[in-house]
This record gives structure tokens, C-alpha cells and sequence, in this order.
């Protein structure tokens, strides 16, 4: 059908979001991860300071479990996940069930990784998933401006992590004019001060994460 | 027969801004064959436009929306009635009239009542036996009694208002299988909204006025009916925001010569 | 069949991740989880649901004209089919809705009605659900997946496909539709059956809206959509009649959308199903349904209730007193399950407070002959067993009235249970309507 109303873009809008984080954060987990093993055992600190998480986790281990698996805490992987999943259940009708089918899967993968072993074929798996998820949005939500709004999120969140990861200058400009075109094209209601400023900041070459808060409120709830 | 000239006037005030605000007011005096009215006119504001409807009961009501942000709501009827109660109302009656309401259930006190009219033989002398008891047995009293209490309600603790006189009224009708309605409307002398009875007997409508303990006459003009005062409310509203609200409301009937 | 059973987790793995899931409160909390499904199903000949098909018909249409009599002329009661009683002290009944004319005259869109099987294979009526009957995307999900995980058991089985549920939904949406979107209203992502909700909004092509996505001006429905308001020409509602229109009944309700009841009178919208249906699936109104199929069609009653007595009629109540024990009593104003009591169960104390209960409010009780049903073999932990269930056929009215060929069977879990409701941990099983 395609016909949004406001609460629905909301639901679309943090659903992008969530699954990117999801996303992303599981990328970063997994490089931190892999230099904990032979290379640097606290670089999971260097990722909490990064995302200005508090670091509670004391220990390597802790961390691992925790970051991954703890339903109680908001910062964690399977936190990111249930969100995405809260948001994606009330737009069935908009995505379609099979779209919403990969956001449950990759839920569903790490609430059953969270009761094995772990494993970082499992995380391969969930990200596998939000890929499928994002393929098919692309092939079977027929509104663009649904499409719109989901990929206006998703880079938007894209680029607020890049950016406190302190990704390279063209990974970040990339994700800037992703979300950019996206916002362009999703009819939503938005802040125009905030997204000038934030691209002020940008082209000039200035400290982005003074201009975060103005990222995050380009989109208005 | 009277020429009676009425002013309604209802002011909501917010102490912040409400939005999506649903209105439905059951504000529109009826045209009945003991009421003829004229020149009626409705104010509403904030402006918004107004859907004219009648509800399963044949009330008339103003319906409309406010979407924008607004601290107050107010709304004036005023017009004029030529009223003659010495016409009669054969309308058949609405069999839901006989049944009980949750509001006009009566489960004990109410021997009494049934006694008084026992001797009679007449539904309508029986009637205004109940009415003449419930008169001197129950106390007018204001502010004891709310729009929810029940007639059980009221009978147990003895007092309360026109709503409550009128809702133990109709319950014992109604137990003799006399059907009643509740009535809602003006009366000449009284700053406020009054309640009363209809029943229904020798195959026409009767309407008497428990809290007076009278018949009534063509100082009434009547606005809804229904089996219970909940079908007869006149102003109901839903609107977003978290305020508190002073309300507002003068009535004012005069004669007027003819 | 055999290689359905094989398949069965691949087929909950299947159904788990398309969310099949409904909710329940739980000390006051909300959890969600997966209907069970078991892979046996129920298996009606084409024969049997040629007559069932026929029988459902006759009396959804019986039903129909019913309350549409009941909310104008009263003829039924004038000509003394029905007691007044029935239906003016019921509390499906609501006066609200007087003189309502719905679009195209149709109350009764989806009904859901509730069958059992005796031993004999005579099928009888246990109840109509016409208010907003639930449970028809469980089978219709379940069919898609399970040919995905069994193909081969498709090719081998001449089986009516049942997936065009929500083509049949669309066309009576379509039908009744005053000219707008079709919307299908939710109260919430919180509600027992969200995910049915949500599956048919995709299944339809209508809009899933919220309570707060619509609202009432100039006696038109509007949805809230992003750029401009749409005006809305259906609402399939899932919201049950007290809470629709807190302006006309539920004061308290925030599921509701303010003023809907003067639009849908306006003849502006068409509410499925109409407000008001409860007076007719009513507990003791079940009793004169065969009454009504005489009385608006001038035919026999095709469908079998179950024996029933009412206990108002006196007759009726001095059978059912003396005997009491074979037969199962039920609270009219029950449901779910709820309010069920078997006169067998009883301790002595209990009958004799139960019969002082029955003389006492006569009105409220209705007694059933216990019918020796069919009892349908269940997977349980790799063994096959034998369960109580039951069938909700769902029977669509539009244009004209169909029978889906298909329903949900559900069944207790419990070998002593016979309810068989998903909220009381029932699980459910598709339903093959053979086409030879």
C-alpha cells in the first residue's frame, strides 16, 4: 500500500537504525576480538571510550559475553537487535513478512548463540541476515518511501558511528552522502538547522563529534 | 401554551494546550410535539466545522475536531421554545425502555416504593405514588452524588440530585413493567440543566418530575432522552494533553410574551 | 502425511522465524510465544464439506438477516420466535446502534464458527464467534510453509489450496468499502493476536493502522498518513465493541477512535464486523439459531447445534435438574473457555449451590448433552496420541457468502482437557479439505 503515517515513519526510522547499529557494532566486535587474541588484550577498551560505553566489564571475558548477549544491558549486540525486531513487528504490512523474517532470524540466531558456546560463526550468521534483511528491502518493499526512510536511517546511524570510530575521511563522506540522498528523497519532516550545521562541520573539515547531536537530531520524533 | 427563550453556555479552560480534540455534544433541544423550537443558534469555539447528527435515541448532536493546539472550549446554544404540554406523545414506546440499565438497577430498599403504588390500580396513579414517596423520603442534596452513582447508589445513602431522583424513578417503572426514559433539558427558574421522567401509560407518554413532585408542564424544554442519564450526557470530548481543566456553565430560561 | 510429520521441526523452525506467535498476560506481563503447531492434520472429504460448506452458508446468512431485523423492525421478536429477553437483556446488545444501517446490509463479515465431530461423524455447532473471530492466518501461514518443507505431500494428496484467505478477505473488504483506503485497526503491538493482525494487513493490501492513526472530522474517517490524511472507506477492526468509540461507549478506552460511531451511522465507513454482532453469538441466542434459519429463510436448519436446553424455559430446566450429570452447563455471558462446568464434576455441595444458582438466575445458563467427539491423533514427544479438538470454520460474507476451504483446528494438549483454546495452551493444526 505505502501509505505512512508518522508513527510508522518513526518505525521505520529505528529500525534502520538498530539494525545498522547491530551491524556495525558486530563488525567492530569482531575486529576487536580477533586483536584481543594474540595482539592487544584491552582493545575492547579502546572500543567502549570509542562509543562512550562505561566501561563496567573489568575483564576481556566479562566484555565478550556481556557486550554480546546481556538483554539488560541497552549498549548490548542482542539489546540492538530486539529493538530492531520491536520496530520491524508493527510494519509488516509495509515491509513484508519475508523483510521482517531476516530481522527475526538474526534475532533468533543470537538468542540461540547466547546458550552454546560461543562462536564467531554464529555472529557471521546474524550479520549474514541483515544483509539478506537489506536485500530484501530492497526487492520487496514496494513504497520507495518507505525504502526512503529505512536507508535515510540506516546511513544516518552509519555515519554516527563512523564517526565515533574514527573511520577515514572517504568512508565517512560516503555514509554523509548516502544519508544525504536518502533525506532528499524520503519526504520526512526534518530539521534543516541541524543537518546544515552538521554539513557545515563536515565541509569545513571540523571536529564531527562536536556535531553529533546535531546529526542525531536531523530526524525529528 | 409559553414562549420560553434559553441560552446555554459550557466553557472548558486548560491550564496548557490540548490537541486532537474529538468533540460530541448532545446540546440541541428536540422538536417534540410539546416543544416548537426557533431560531436556534450554536457557537462553538475554537472555529471548527460541525457535523449536525442523531443518535439511536433521536437526540441531535454537534460533532466535530480540533486538531490544533487550543487552551479553551466553549460552546452557546441559544434560541427560542413555544412549549404546550397539553399535547400528547403517542410514539410507541422503545422496548429497551423496560430493561434495566446498570445505572437503574435496584436490588433492595425499594419494598417500600412498591407498596405505596400497590393499591392503586392505575399505572399512572401508581406512578405518582412512588414519585410522592421517593419526594418526602429522599433529600435534595448537591455535590453527594456524581454523573456514574447508580440508583442503588443513591437510595442507600439517601440523598443526591435530579439525575438520582429520576434514575430511582425510572428503576421502579420499570419493575412494574411500566416502561420509563430519562430526560435531560431546561426548566424555567434553574441556573442549571434539571433531569426528570417519562413514562409511558395509557398508550402515551407522561412526564412527571420526581424532584419537584409534579407533572410537568410546558416550563420544560426538553433536550435528549434515553435509558439512562449515560445516554443523555451533553457534553463529551477526548483531546491529548496533560492539563487540568475548569469548567464552566450558566443555563438561563426566561419567558418571554408569546 | 507421513513425511509432513518428518518434517515438523523444519517446519517450526519455519514458523518461528515468520513470528507465528501470539501473546498472553501472564502476572501482568506480556510474553509472546509461538502456537504450537502439530503436523497431523485434520482431514474433512470433499463430501463432508460439500454438506458442511452448504450448512454454514444457510445459517451465516440466517444470522446476518437476523441482526439486521434485530437492529430495525424487531420482526422476530413481534412474530415470538425469540423472547424479548434474549435479546434486550443481553450485553452483546447495544442500543447504540439502532437504525444503523452498515454498508450493503452486511453485520456478520467473518464468522467464525466453532464445529465438532461426534463418533457418529455427525458434525455439530458448538458456537458462532461473530464478533471479531481470530485464527485463520495460523492454518493459512502454516499451509504455505508446510509445502515449502514437504512438497511431495502435496503432489500425493488431491487438497483444496486454501491461500487465497486473504484474496476472499480483500474481495468483501472491497465490497463494503464506502470509498477510501482499507484499513485493518490494532490495538496494539500488545495484543494476543498482533501477529494475525499484522499478516492480514500484508495479506490484504490494507493499511495496519494504530488507534491513534485515525480520527473523525467532518463525519469522515482519516487516517494520519505522513504527507496528507486519507480518507478511510473500510476498517477491518480488531478492537471489540466496547472500546471503539470512547465517545459513544467506553468513556476510558484510549484504543479507540472518538466519533467513529457517527461517521460509520453517516453510512460513511464500514466497520467489519459491525458493532452490535455480540447479541447474536450469544450463548443462549445459539439456541434459536435453527429458529431464525426457519424463520428468515423458510428452510431447515442444515448445521446441528448440540443438544442444548435453555434453563429459562421451565421444561428445559427440569430435564436439565434431573439430569444433571450428564450434562455440561455454560455461563452465556462466558467465553474462551471460561465459565464451562461439567455437572459430572461436581461434588454434592457444588451441584446444590449450582442448581440453586441455575433456578436463581435462569437467564444466564444454558445445559448441552455431552457429545462424544472425535478425538484427532497428536504428535507428543515422537509418539502419536489422542487429543479433544475442535474446528473454526471461517465462512466470509461480501457479494455473496463463502466457506473457506480450510480452518483451524485446535486442540488441548492436556489429555483430560477439553478446551481447547490457545489461551488456555492449545495448539493447532492445519485443516485439508480434500477436492475427490
Amino acid at each position: 500500500m505505502g501509505i505512512i503515517s508518522l508513527e510508522k515513519s518513526n518505525h521505520l526510522y529505528w529500525l534502520a537504525r538498530y539494525s545498522e547499529r547491530a551491524f556495525t557494532t558486530i563488525k567492530t566486535f569482531m575486529d576487536a576480538y580477533d586483536r584481543m587474541l594474540d595482539a592487544d588484550p584491552t582493545a575492547y577498551q579502546h572500543v567502549c571510550a570509542k562509543l562512550s560505553i562505561p566501561d563496567k566489564y573489568g575483564s576481556k571475558e566479562v566484555f565478550v559475553v556481556n557486550y554480546l548477549f546481556d538483554e539488560s544491558d541497552p549498549h548490548s549486540v542482542i539489546s540492538n537487535l530486539k529493538c530492531a525486531c520491536d520496530n520491524a513487528m508493527v510494519m509488516r504490512d509495509l515491509i513484508s513478512s519475508t523483510s521482517l523474517s531476516y530481522v527475526q532470524l538474526s534475532l533468533d540466531t543470537m538468542i540461540a548463540a547466547k546458550h552454546r558456546d560461543f562462536c564467531l560463526l554464529d555472529l557471521q550468521e546474524v550479520l549474514d541476515n541483515i544483509y539478506a534483511f537489506w536485500g530484501c528491502v530492497d526487492d520487496q518493499v514496494e513504497s520507495s518511501a518507505c525504502r526512503n526512510i529505512l536507508k535515510f536511517g540506516r546511513y544516518l546511524e552509519r555515519l554516527d558511528l563512523f564517526i565515533r570510530l574514527e573511520y577515514d575521511r572517504p568512508a565517512i563522506i560516503k555514509a554523509y552522502d548516502h544519508m544525504k540522498y536518502r533525506l532528499s528523497r524520503s519526504n520526512i519532516a526534518y530539521s534543516e538547522l541541524d543537518f546544515n550545521l552538521f554539513s557545515g562541520t563536515l565541509l569545513k573539515g571540523e571536529d564531527l563529534n562536536a556535531a553529533l547531536w546535531n546529526l542525531n537530531n536531523i530526524y525529528k520524533d | 401554551m409559553r414562549k420560553l427563550e434559553f441560552l446555554y453556555e459550557m466553557k472548558l479552560e486548560f491550564d496548557g494546550d490540548v490537541t486532537w480534540h474529538s468533540f460530541c455534544l448532545r446540546c440541541l433541544p428536540r422538536m417534540t410535539c410539546f416543544q416548537h423550537i426557533k431560531q436556534l443558534s450554536v457557537e462553538i469555539s475554537p472555529y471548527t466545522s460541525i457535523t449536525n447528527v442523531v443518535d439511536a435515541f433521536g437526540n441531535r448532536m454537534c460533532s466535530g475536531y480540533i486538531e490544533e493546539p487550543h487552551n479553551y472550549f466553549s460552546f452557546r446554544i441559544a434560541g427560542t421554545a413555544i412549549t404546550n404540554s397539553e399535547n400528547i406523545d403517542m410514539s410507541l414506546a422503545n422496548p429497551l425502555y423496560r430493561y434495566h440499565t446498570p445505572q437503574t438497577t435496584l436490588t433492595h430498599g425499594y419494598e417500600k416504593f412498591l407498596e405505596a403504588a400497590s393499591d392503586k390500580r392505575d399505572p399512572v396513579q401508581k406512578v405518582m405514588a412512588m414519585s410522592d414517596l421517593l419526594y418526602k423520603d429522599f433529600v435534595y442534596k448537591s455535590h453527594t452524588t456524581n454523573t456514574k452513582t447508580t440508583a442503588q447508589q443513591a437510595l442507600d445513602q439517601g440523598c443526591g440530585v435530579c439525575q438520582d431522583y429520576s434514575h430511582i424513578l425510572i428503576a421502579l417503572c420499570r419493575m412494574l413493567k411500566i416502561p420509563a426514559r430519562y430526560i435531560a433539558g431546561f426548566m424555567f427558574g434553574e441556573g442549571a440543566t434539571h433531569a426528570w421522567v417519562e413514562f409511558f401509560a395509557r398508550g402515551h407518554w407522561i412526564a412527571i418530575d420526581p424532584t419537584n413532585d409534579c407533572l410537568v408542564d410546558d416550563k420544560y424544554i426538553k433536550l435528549n432522552e434515553g435509558r439512562d442519564a449515560s445516554d443523555c450526557i451533553i457534553d463529551k470530548g477526548l483531546f491529548y494533553g496533560n492539563v487540568r481543566q475548569v469548567q464552566t456553565v450558566n443555563v438561563s430560561v426566561k419567558e418571554i410574551s408569546l | 502425511m507421513q513425511s509432513l510429520v518428518k518434517y515438523t521441526d523444519n517446519i517450526n523452525k519455519l514458523l518461528a522465524r515468520f513470528g507465528v506467535k501470539f501473546g498472553i498476560y501472564k502476572n501482568n506481563t506480556f510474553h509472546e510465544q509461538l502456537f504450537p503447531f502439530d503436523a497431523i492434520p485434520r482431514v474433512i472429504t470433499a463430501e463432508e464439506f460439500d454438506s458442511l460448506e452448504k450448512g454454514l452458508i444457510q445459517r451465516v446468512n440466517a444470522l446476518n438477516m437476523f441482526l439486521y431485523d434485530i437492529y430495525h423492525e424487531k420482526r422476530i421478536i413481534k412474530d415470538k420466535v425469540i423472547p424479548e429477553e434474549f435479546v434486550f437483556s443481553s450485553s452483546g446488545y447495544l442500543p447504540q446502534c439502532m437504525g444503523i444501517a452498515p454498508s450493503r446490509n452486511i453485520y456478520s463479515h467473518i464468522s467464525g464458527i466453532d464445529l465438532v465431530q461426534a463418533k457418529d461423524k455427525t458434525w455439530y455447532i458448538l458456537e458462532d464467534n461473530l464478533r471479531i473471530p481470530s485464527g485463520a492466518s495460523y492454518p493459512l501461514i502454516a499451509r504455505k510453509l508446510c509445502r515449502i518443507a514437504s512438497p511431495e505431500t502435496y503432489a500425493n494428496n488431491a487438497i483444496v489450496d486454501n491461500r487465497n484467505y486473504g484474496t476472499m478477505l480483500t474481495k468483501v473488504m472491497n465490497h463494503v468499502n464506502t470509498g477510501g483506503i482499507s484499513v485493518i485497526l490494532t490495538p496494539g503491538r500488545f495484543n494476543a493476536a498482533f501477529f494475525e493482525h499484522a499478516y492480514l494487513a500484508e495479506q490484504t493490501h490494507s493499511v495496519l493502522a494504530m488507534p491513534n492513526d485515525l480520527y473523525v472530522e467532518n463525519n469522515q474517517v482519516y487516517y494520519r498518513a505522513m504527507d496528507k490524511p486519507q480518507r478511510v472507506g473500510v476498517i477491518y477492526r480488531r478492537i471489540s465493541d466496547e472500546y471503539l468509540d470512547p465517545l459513544t461507549f467506553l468513556p476510558e478506552s484510549v484504543i479507540g477512535v472518538p466519533n467513529l460511531m457517527n461517521a460509520y451511522r453517516a453510512g460513511n465507513v464500514a466497520i467489519m464486523n459491525a458493532p452490535g454482532n455480540g447479541v447474536a453469538d450469544d450463548k443462549g441466542l445459539y439456541y434459536f439459531v435453527p429458529a431464525m434459519v426457519k424463520y428468515y429463510l423458510g428452510e431447515d436448519s442444515i448445521t446441528n447445534n448440540a443438544p442444548t436446553y435453555l434453563m429459562f424455559y421451565d421444561k428445559d430446566r427440569e430435564y436439565a435438574l434431573a439430569n444433571f450429570d450428564k450434562l455440561v452447563f455454560k455461563d452465556v455471558s462466558e467465553a474462551g473457555g471460561y465459565g464451562v462446568v461439567f455437572g459430572r464434576d461436581m461434588d454434592s455441595k457444588q451441584k446444590e449451590e449450582f442448581k440453586a444458582l441455575i433456578k436463581k438466575e435462569a437467564r444466564r445458563f444454558i445445559a448441552q448433552e455431552i457429545i462424544d467427539f472425535i478425538d484427532l491423533p497428536i504428535m507428543d514427544n515422537g509418539q502419536e496420541v489422542l487429543r479433544k479438538a475442535d474446528l473454526r470454520a471461517f465462512v466470509l460474507s461480501g457479494e455473496t457468502t463463502k466457506v473457506w476451504p480450510s480452518g483451524l483446528t485446535r486442540f488441548s494438549r492436556n489429555p483430560d482437557s477439553f478446551i481447547v483454546n490457545s489461551s488456555q495452551g492449545g495448539g493447532f493444526k492445519d485443516t485439508w479439505v480434500l477436492s475427490r
